[in-house]
């Protein structure tokens, strides 16, 4: 058996997450093999959390979307006179030496962006059981059913997620997954944000623990496939739903679909106004298919959702990179199943999508 | 550069100043998200330079990085993904004069990325003074959160008083620990006593104060004592009479005082045995290294050997403070700290938590600081869009809430009129003891400590304008350790309480109390609890997301001892 005891530097570089979610966690993420699909804005911030946080390895496919004016990602890669996938490489191994981190295909081979063949349709099972944990970005939903379906079947953790303009979700398929959770009988960790008051905390949380053993407990939580959460019968839910829940899930929708039928996201460039016309026009699409009324999507959003934004990315890339973090760990309760961002109105909501 | 924002509001980020405070896990975070936005005049400013347990979250620096300004690398890091933008970085402390109300001015917008209060409350009173919208932020573990102050409009950083550090009382410290936190408490004082500047308040002697106030005679003899510092001095710092002296003999002069140890377990000093049993009982493989719990006679062995060390460096650098990070000083308060344990029959702790609870360490990760500077970005771009009105308070809790919400809104309340620093006339009153308060623990507890302020200047309302307190080096020396009392400073007065840099006047008035104060506290503040609906709401709201224990919340009142 391997040897899985941390090295001293490591302990060093990983002390105060250590100290956060504790050793086994840690040793947990050093074992894990994560396969990420594209290198937008989102994918990128993915990459820098989860390598700085530990992981064994990192695998990298950079999708067909490329051509996308990305400014979310640049800070994995300024070198201009290198592909993208290899100055990402070489900065994220800077980044954290410990990880692993490959491009696929190869990224020594020549033509890694021929467009004729999709690389995310053509992986199959067993390419895929290499990994522990798929997250997937900037894909079409094609592809995400394809990617979702293998992973599904073979029990490999599955994210998929995007960001466009202020809008930003991603969506958890953990299989049947299995964790722990640690109550302390009397309360939470309390929040400080402040270093001179936490002092207190601390105080405070020793106090528990001298005072009563911590449990920790098993727990197990179901997740649908993706195609059974895009089955999801929104049309049953009472009016007063969505006086509560922004409709962020039909503008992500209309988007989704904007980049299925074009093969791009929406520009700001000479094809502006005719994109805004289809973006109208996916709107209605939209809410026929779901049975909701047209009223629920303000079209306003038409105005928001170009190109890429830098803190859109990093919310949503953090909260995403954080659920991958939970999932490797077996540590707390996951968010079953959908997060949902929308920067106009500044919402992040977690809602369950299942076949209803 | 974002195409995704308006074309004016592309226009605003890319032609506004802003100013960063704070280089560290929220900043390195803040400035890549500002440069990507588009943002071209940054200035940051940060005093911290780079450690290795940096690197698990503050992206913008390596392993080669490491003890150099930390501001330096992240300036040359950001310029590296956006060579067209002007980054200044300054090496220094926010606190110090140069930046003052003029520095300040010069930006469209402040945001803090800033780990300690005291900063906090300088910044928030200097954006208040200059009139300039300032983005407040912070982050602990998974839980973090993000407003926007302004003057006028909305609450500012000291509207709502904040919980204050919980302390312990000094005869829990002294004579009967109970918990771990005594014990690391205790070693901690015994280190300054030892080796720093030694602090009376801190002395770690038995005494023979009790509780209740009721002073106590042990029974068999009245010891001449003398302060710790002066004792180990007189025996030339040996290791084996300081050992004896703090493990044995004070314990049983501990015990001697028999009305101790009624309801309580009595100590025992430590004897020669006890410290050949070396039970260890720890999963060796299954530990890092420092989470393993020493032995008694490991603990002993530490002693010996770094109290010397320590002594050596105090004669050749001058008095020491004590640093988490140096591993003699962590070792001397890992092993004392549990040989107190040991002698109170307390459970002892392993070097790794030691090091959390001496050290105030706040858990930190990457993810919960890339979600923080993202929402202090989408708030500037509102400020700068001119949407304040659509600006809000953000939570991110560990779990989403009921509501479902894992991004927590609560919209910005309106300046508490009471406020002792944003209201129109800051007046704010005290409760102490005129005969036994001194000026020095007048400015540096109450006024530097509690107030926040930097260089204080005070005088007596009392139509002769008595200065009391100089923030010229030197002036008001003299009157340091005398007692307010001596200044006709009785019953009910009246101080004039001044900050030239933070532009800040306060109303002080004092008020004489001949009892004791609770938890030997040397004063306390008056607050007026007179809270209104909306703030009612959103303190519940946070007590909900940060479940903070009422307990703690009540006991602002307290003051730093430690
Ligand atoms: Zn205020």
């Amino acid at each position: 058996m391997a040897d899985d005891r941390l090295r001293p530097d490591e302990a060093e570089q990983y002390d105060r997450q250590i100290r956060l979610w504790g050793l086994e966690a840690q040793k947990r993420l050093r074992a894990s093999r994560v396969l990420l699909i594209g290198l937008g804005g989102l994918g990128a911030e993915v990459c820098k959390d989860i390598v700085l946080a530990g992981i064994k390895s990192l695998t990298i496919i950079d999708n067909e979307y490329k051509s996308d004016v990305n400014i979310g990602n640049r800070f994995l890669y300024f070198t201009k006179d290198t592909t993208r996938a290899k100055a990402v490489m070489s900065r994220l191994r800077v980044l954290n030496p410990n990880v692993v981190i490959n491009t696929y295909p190869d990224s020594d081979t020549t033509s890694t962006d021929n467009t004729d063949t999709n690389i995310v349709k053509a992986i199959n099972d067993e390419y895929i059981s290499k990994f522990d944990l798929l997250c997937a970005t900037g894909c079409s939903q094609d592809e995400l059913l394809h990617l979702n379906e293998i992973c599904h079947r073979l029990k490999v953790k599955f994210f998929c997620g995007d960001t466009w303009g202020y809008y930003g979700y991603f969506f958890t398929d953990l299989q049947e997954h299995s964790y722990v959770i640690t109550v302390p009988k009397e309360k939470e960790v309390a929040m400080e944000i402040d270093e001179s008051s936490n002092k207190d905390k601390h105080q405070e949380v020793s106090h528990l623990e001298e005072e009563e053993e911590e449990m920790t407990i098993k727990k197990v939580m179901s997740f649908s496939s993706l195609q059974e959460a895009l089955s999801h019968d929104w049309s049953k839910k009472p009016s007063r739903y969505f006086k509560r829940i922004p409709p962020t899930y039909f503008i992500i929708q209309v988007l989704q679909q904007f980049r299925d039928h074009k093969g791009r996201n929406p520009s700001i460039g000479e094809d502006a106004e005719e994109d805004r016309q289809f973006l109208y026009k996916l709107c209605e699409d939209v809410t026929k298919q779901q049975n909701i009324s047209p009223d629920l999507i303000n079209k306003e959003f038409v105005n928001y959702c170009f190109s890429e934004l830098s803190p859109v990315c990093a919310i949503v890339g953090g909260v995403l990179a954080q659920e991958i973090i939970k999932a490797i760990s077996a540590n707390d309760i996951p968010f079953n199943n959908i997060f949902m961002y929308d920067g106009v109105n500044s919402t992040g909501i977690v809602e369950a999508l299942i076949r209803n | 550069m974002a195409d995704c924002l308006n074309e004016s509001l592309r226009n605003t980020v890319s032609t506004s100043k802003v100013l960063v405070v704070g280089a560290g896990g929220i900043g390195c975070e803040l400035i890549k998200n500002l440069v990507l936005t588009g943002f071209k005049n940054l200035v940051i400013v940060d005093l911290d330079t780079i450690d290795v347990s940096n690197l698990n979250r503050q992206f913008l620096f390596q392993k080669d990085h490491v003890g150099r300004p930390k501001v330096e690398v992240a300036r040359e890091s950001a310029l590296a993904f956006n060579p067209t933008a002007t980054i200044t970085a300054i090496h220094d402390s926010i606190l110090n004069p140069e930046y003052n109300i003029s520095f300040y001015k010069q930006f469209a917008l402040v945001m803090n990325a800033l780990d300690n209060k005291k900063a906090r409350n300088h910044v928030n009173r200097l954006c208040l003074a200059a009139g300039i919208t300032l983005v407040e932020s912070g982050s602990a573990g998974y839980l973090g959160q993000v407003t926007v102050i302004r003057k006028g409009a909305s609450e500012c950083y000291e509207c709502q008083p904040k919980p204050a550090p919980k302390t312990f009382p000094g005869c829990t410290i002294r004579n009967t620990p109970s918990e771990p936190i005594h014990c690391i408490v205790w070693a901690k004082h015994l280190y300054s006593q030892l080796f720093g500047e030694p602090d009376a308040d801190n002395d770690v002697s038995p005494d023979t104060a009790l509780e209740n106030g009721e002073v106590m005679e042990a029974e068999n003899e009245v010891v001449q004592r003398v302060s710790t510092r002066q004792w180990v001095e007189s025996k030339e710092y040996n290791p084996e009479q300081v050992f004896e002296k703090l493990f044995v003999s004070d314990i049983e002069y501990l015990l001697s005082m028999e009305k101790l140890w009624q309801t309580r377990q009595p100590p025992m000093p430590l004897k020669a045995e006890s410290l050949l049993s070396s039970s260890d009982e720890n999963d060796r493989d299954m530990l890092l290294p420092d989470q393993r719990i020493w032995s008694v006679a490991e603990c002993v062995k530490v002693f010996m050997k770094s109290l010397p060390v320590l002594r050596e460096r105090q004669l050749k650098e001058g008095e020491l403070i004590w640093d988490k990070d140096d591993h003699n000083d962590l070792d001397f308060v890992v092993a004392t700290a549990n040989l107190r344990c040991h002698t109170f029959g307390i459970q002892l702790k392993s070097k790794f938590d030691i090091k959390s609870m001496a050290g105030n360490i706040i858990p930190a990760i990457a993810t919960t600081n890339a979600v923080i500077a993202g929402l202090i970005v989408m708030e500037a771009l509102k400020i700068l869009d001119g949407q304040f009105n659509k600006c809000k308070t953000t939570y991110l809790p560990k779990n989403p809430n009921p509501r479902k919400r894992l991004l927590v809104t609560c919209p910005l309340l309106k300046p508490n009129p009471k406020c002792y620093v944003c209201s129109p006339c800051p007046e704010a009153s005290v409760k102490l003891n005129t005969n036994s308060t001194t000026i020095a623990t007048l400015r540096d507890k109450i006024i530097i400590g509690h107030f926040g302020m930097i260089a204080p200047d005070v005088e007596i309302d009392d139509g002769k304008g008595t200065i009391l307190i100089s923030s010229e080096e030197g002036e008001t020396d003299d009157n340091l350790p005398k007692f307010l009392g001596e200044f006709n400073i009785s019953g009910a007065s009246r101080l004039k309480v001044d900050d030239f840099l933070q532009n800040y006047q306060l109303i002080l008035n004092l008020f004489h109390s001949d009892e004791a104060l609770s938890d030997e506290k040397e004063f306390e503040v008056i607050s007026d609890d007179n809270i209104d609906e909306a703030r009612l709401v959103k303190r519940k709201a946070e007590d909900d997301i940060e479940s903070t224990s009422k307990k703690q919340r009540t006991d602002y009142n307290n003051s730093l001892i430690q």
